[in-house]
């Protein structure tokens, strides 16, 4: 084997065989991957069926509003650098059982489902995260949960508001909320500016140590307000259809 | 090959053949101390950004800069001090290794140097992007989309020419490290195509894109820096030596181990993750055995130098290259513990694949490459280094604080898994368990700046031609008397 035309041969079998396998087709298979409609057969067929208030849905369903953007921004400012968006099965670590960790708010321990290829499937990477410094954000939608049990459209509005602005508190001094976090501030995706009437309900409400000068408030900028979409968005728990889980059929109730 | 052919490299050495040899270095002397120059500012950069990242780990408020974040500042130390430091300290190699060992001259130095700025720019775009906010996400990757086509078009027109001079070299015989280099220059333009094309431009990924990344990034340390850096291995360590590969059969089977079962590495990151169950137990198989042609190489390095080891006491180039033989073994075996189902628990999306990166990077291929820069400048500037104190303390500063890296982040690792473990800690437990160990990373990256800064200013004044103009090599400790007998380093310094 003294000749350059044999070492590229052998070089590239080598190269060829593994890029196929590792990288063409599982991107193939990515992009070939379609959305799975959830099926209601009827339960005396036999067949399989998915619940009802399901009906006419598919899984997953795809991103709303400017999410899409979020998901740049979250790539462009390193937050995968710490953290992870996935839910291992049990085998591989904690993740289906760590509190907080799914839609859980309790002290009950609730297992959340395992992540799967499905739920990644609108994205152009999937965030799976290069290390676990902070926690897991595949379920961080219910982290700063805005919904509520109250009818009334003023309280749900105000709750929402509530949720949001705990994100951007949490965004801007993360240490306000938790002391021994070690999740840096983004200042740089707030505005300071000054501030106009009552000021805005976006505005930060912050603890006097970091509070700005009189007459000025912090508000998110529109890359933060894009970035809250996308993370308060994060919930990977939608049913995943039986025909993809191959689940015996329910017993009708 | 057979073990005869080798000895092309042992050869008598006659006026005409150190003539030529001069002729050589000569050709060589403008790109390959550019690349090595340019190389030594970005390790500068890189550890200082070290320094930083990893006190931004521990104390989120450090300096107070924005763009500093530890999410900005990881990915822009980690791939300055690969694109910056890694890749343009190998191609110098390369560069002067092809050239010697095809014994033909460079014929167009020019054309190097101007890729060379290009590969620059491309860099320095790539880091400026991260700080001020335009990477992305993917492990190794993180430049700005528009970085890529820079990187690639200018490390082909590199390598093209080391293709170039390997056609026309002038003895029948090839030696291995002219294999690993030209592996080496085919590996990294199809992985780095590959990745970006996938990536950045067809994108849609999904759950492929992590894998194609950790595909990468697995192929960058398996292809790229493990060749390059055992093709210097085998050039130093016979040369200095003075006697040939313990057994090239070996060698020539390790080699090809290595090429077959590495493009097989990287999915073994996501163990447990959303993607196909075979792709991980494929990768971490294929890490696990690449621990084979480890052991080959790394016992054919170590009988080699069997016997000799007096030498390792002194030559700069030897003991770095030795203490880089190590750091191949401890990179392997971490990367290969990464992969086994069981550790993964505690290992996966902890400090531990750092450690992977950090051994691979600078344990192995850093210190292998400041073996070859050693012995290398002495030969085209031909000046000798000027003082063996400074290289004894850029070796032990740099050796202890690879040795702390590689520890701290293992036990880190760890530690952060076990961390993780506690089910209603959320992170708490996990970042508390972690963080003596990250105060000894950061006093690490201030070792590797200390021994930087002296390597950085030995290396401009050889550059300046202020080197020692007379006298025998330089060696780590001067030679006692009553060592003289024994002492024979003919090819140590720029006489050779």
């Amino acid at each position: 084997m003294n000749s350059l035309k044999n070492f590229v041969l052998i070089l590239g079998t080598c190269f060829v065989v593994p890029t196929y396998c590792m990288v063409v087709q599982p991107f193939a298979a990515e992009r070939n991957r379609q959305t799975v409609p959830y099926v209601m057969e009827d339960p005396g067929s036999g067949k399989a069926f998915d619940a009802p208030e399901l009906k006419g849905l598919s899984y997953p369903q795809a991103f709303a509003g400017d999410r899409k953007r979020g998901e740049e921004i979250y790539a462009r400012q390193g937050c995968a650098q710490c953290h992870t968006q996935v839910i291992r099965p049990d085998y591989a670590g904690i993740d289906q059982f760590k509190k907080g960790w799914g839609k859980d708010r309790g002290d009950a321990m609730v297992p959340t489902r395992q992540t799967n290829m499905w739920d990644y499937m609108h994205e152009d990477f999937a965030m799976i995260g290069q290390r676990r410094i902070g926690p897991d954000l595949a379920n961080a939608g219910y982290r700063f949960d805005g919904t509520t049990a109250e009818t009334d459209p003023a309280k749900v509005k105000a709750e929402k508001q509530r949720a949001l602005n705990d994100f951007y508190l949490y965004l801007y001094a993360p240490r306000a909320r938790r002391e021994w976090s070690i999740s840096p501030g983004y200042r740089n995706l707030f505005i300071t500016r000054p501030k106009e009437g009552a000021g805005s309900e976006l505005a930060l409400k912050l603890p006097a140590n970091l509070a700005p000068a009189e007459g000025l408030e912090i508000v998110p900028s529109s890359d933060a307000r894009a970035l809250a979409d996308y993370v308060l968005g994060l919930k990977r728990d939608q049913p995943i259809p039986v025909s993809i889980t191959g689940a015996k059929p329910k017993e009708s109730k | 090959m057979s073990q005869e052919d080798q000895s092309a490299l042992l050869v008598e050495v006659t006026p005409e053949e150190i003539l030529q040899r001069a002729a050589i270095d000569r050709s060589t002397r403008l790109p390959v101390l550019f690349f090595f120059t340019s190389a030594a500012a970005w390790l500068l950069i890189a550890t200082i950004l070290g320094i930083i990242s990893s006190t931004k780990q521990l104390v989120p408020g450090f300096l107070g800069i924005d763009w500093l974040n530890y999410g900005f500042s990881q990915p822009a130390f980690l791939n300055a001090l690969l694109y910056g430091w890694a890749f343009q300290a190998g191609l110098g190699v390369m560069i002067w290794m092809m050239a010697r060992l095809c014994r033909t001259e460079l014929k167009n130095p020019i054309t190097l140097v101007v890729a060379g700025h290009f590969w620059n720019a491309g860099v320095a775009a790539g880091v400026l992007g991260i700080l001020g906010g335009y990477g992305t996400a993917m492990k190794w990757l993180e430049f700005p989309p528009m970085v890529w086509p820079i990187l690639l078009v200018s490390y082909s027109l590199i390598v093209v020419w080391l293709v170039v001079m390997f056609s026309a070299r002038r003895k029948g015989s090839v030696f291995i490290s002219q294999w690993y280099i030209l592996a080496a220059c085919f590996s990294f333009p199809w992985i780095y195509l590959t990745a970006n094309l996938i990536l950045n431009v067809f994108k849609g990924t999904g759950v492929a894109g992590p894998a194609i990344a950790s595909w990468y990034a697995s192929n960058v340390l398996f292809l790229w820096l493990v060749p390059v850096g055992l093709g210097s291995a085998y050039f130093i360590i016979p040369k200095i030596v003075g006697k040939p590969i313990h057994s090239y059969q070996f060698a020539s089977l390790a080699f090809w181990g290595l090429i077959a079962l590495a493009p097989w590495t990287g999915a073994q990151d996501l163990i447990g993750g959303p993607i196909p169950a075979w792709m991980p137990a494929f990768s971490g198989a294929a890490q696990v055995l690449l621990l084979i042609p480890m052991i080959a190489i790394t016992f054919n390095h170590y009988l080699t130098v069997k016997g000799s080891h007096k030498l390792v006491e002194l030559s700069p180039s030897l003991r770095f290259t030795f203490f880089g033989s190590i750091g191949y073994a401890v990179t392997s075996v971490s990367a290969a513990v990464l992969s086994s189902m069981v550790m993964a628990r505690y290992t996966a999306f902890t400090y531990v694949s750092d450690a992977v990166a950090i051994t691979g990077i600078y344990m192995f291929f850093s210190m292998t490459m400041f073996g070859a820069i050693y012995f290398i400048v002495p030969r085209i500037t031909g000046c000798e280094w000027v003082s063996g104190g400074r290289i004894r303390f850029h070796f032990w500063g740099s050796a202890y604080a690879c040795i702390t890296l590689a520890v701290v982040l293992l036990a880190g690792g760890f530690s952060h898994g076990a961390g993780t473990e506690n089910w209603d800690s959320d992170m708490h437990d996990a970042n508390v368990f972690s963080s003596g160990y990250l105060v000894g990373r950061i006093l690490a990256w201030v070792f590797l700046a200390a021994a930087n800064a002296v390597f950085l200013h030995h290396l401009a004044l050889m550059v300046a031609n202020a080197g020692r103009k007379a006298g025998g090599p330089t060696l780590i400790h001067p030679h006692a008397p009553y060592d003289e007998a024994e002492l024979v380093i003919t090819t140590e310094g720029a006489e050779a």
